[in-house]
């Protein structure tokens, strides 16, 4: 069985990364995916050459385009607000002080970045052109990034179902997740990693709650129902092969605030309440 | 360094697995989720008393020293295995001590 855990770039059916790999392997020079749209039926996949190979980087257009399919899917969150934000990746990850660059061929400005770790990114047709990258002082496979989106006056420790599916889309669009290591990785996760992952009955999708996490339960009016274990935890408790995998994950050290949802199951309305119950009190 | 462990302990079947319900999951057949919940006190069950007690459990380890043990009631033969099962779920601190016990009810698919 597939590991259970594994973020959306990595948990993909063995048969089909199976008949990728072969045909990633045969193509010579990697490069030679990185055609024009419209020339094959694989998707262009760019190859970027402005940052240093071993910095965090994203890339500003796919940014931009998250936050485009933000604006045109409002009404999944009509009242949310969208931000940016950095999750650590390893446990000696420095989260203070962190600069946030935006860098192209002529193009160069700083994001400020909360100290929450979140940010917002400014639209710039310059860096769209220049197709920029975005990334913070700090080396690759240290940190990974996903969408925040959340609607102002919730009760505490609840978060909106639309919100979340809004920002799995977001996250997917804007290429937000760091959990393929190799070429090969990247490449299938250009073929899979689409918002439409999000609408599975329940994606693999790795939302990071602000806690260590004891349970979630979904509410919409009267219906309450808490999520089961193997929802939680990056689905620890039916993969016995966590350790091996973690390094491909970026959840590495955050296992204990992961949780996944029903993204896909329209019985649940968008105005669904998520509900924590953390370990601690504090 | 490992972030977390997982443990799968072994289920012993008793006479208990032929019964056409779901079942228990604890050492004793007969126990229920509510029952074994109501033989553990929050601040003071710790780690040894409640293995001795209902068995072994799937637990999940974290790096912070908490550990979160689980008991699933297991799927009957002739039910859908769509249908999410009842758990016992309980956090332990590093100390090895119960501090938290939820109960999750098994839902229909």
């Amino acid at each position: 069985m597939r590991s259970p855990f594994l973020p959306p770039p990595l948990a993909i059916p063995g048969a089909l990364l199976w008949l990728v790999l072969p045909v990633l392997l045969a193509v010579p020079g990697a490069g030679a995916l990185a055609q024009p749209a419209g020339q094959g039926s694989l998707p262009a996949v760019t190859v970027n050459a402005q940052g240093s190979p071993e910095a965090v980087e994203k890339s500003y257009r796919k940014m931009m385009r998250g936050m485009d399919l933000f604006d045109r899917e409002r009404s999944l969150s009509p009242g949310g607000l969208l931000r940016f934000k950095l999750l650590p990746r390893k446990r000696d990850t420095d989260m203070k002080n962190i600069a946030l660059e935006v860098a192209g061929k002529t193009v160069d400005f700083r994001v400020p970045v909360a100290a929450d770790d979140t940010f917002t990114l400014p639209r710039n047709q310059k860096a769209f052109d220049e197709n920029a990258i975005v990334t913070p002082n700090r080396s690759r496979q240290t940190m990974t990034w996903r969408s925040e989106i959340r609607t102002p006056g919730l009760p505490p420790d609840t978060r909106r179902l639309g919100d979340l599916r809004l920002e799995c889309r977001v996250g997917m669009e804007a290429g937000l997740l760091s959990n393929a290591p190799t070429l090969a990785g990247r490449l299938v996760s250009a073929l899979l990693d689409t918002p439409a992952y999000c609408e599975g009955k329940a994606p693999q999708y790795l939302f990071f709650a602000d806690k260590p996490l004891f349970s979630v339960a979904l509410i919409d009016g009267a219906r309450r129902e808490v999520l089961a274990a193997e929802m939680l935890y990056a689905g620890a408790s039916i993969n016995p092969d966590l350790d091996a995998d973690l390094p491909y994950c970026d959840c590495e050290v955050l296992v204990d605030r992961t949780y996944f949802l029903p993204l896909g199951d329209r019985s649940w309305p968008d105005d669904t309440l998520v509900e924590f119950v953390h370990m601690e009190n504090k | 360094m490992r972030c977390c462990t997982l443990v799968v302990a072994t289920l012993v079947c008793f006479a208990g697995c032929a019964a056409p319900q779901s079942r228990a999951p604890f050492r004793d057949p007969a126990l229920t989720l509510q029952g074994a919940s109501e033989t553990i006190v929050p601040g003071k069950t710790a780690r040894d008393a409640l293995a001795a007690n209902l068995g072994p459990a799937t637990t999940v380890r974290f790096a912070s020293g908490f550990e979160v043990w689980i008991y699933s009631m297991k799927t009957a033969a002739g039910q859908s295995s769509a249908t999410s099962p009842a758990e016992l779920v309980l956090l332990l601190d590093p100390a090895g001590v119960v501090q938290k016990v939820r109960i999750k009810p098994a839902y229909a698919p």
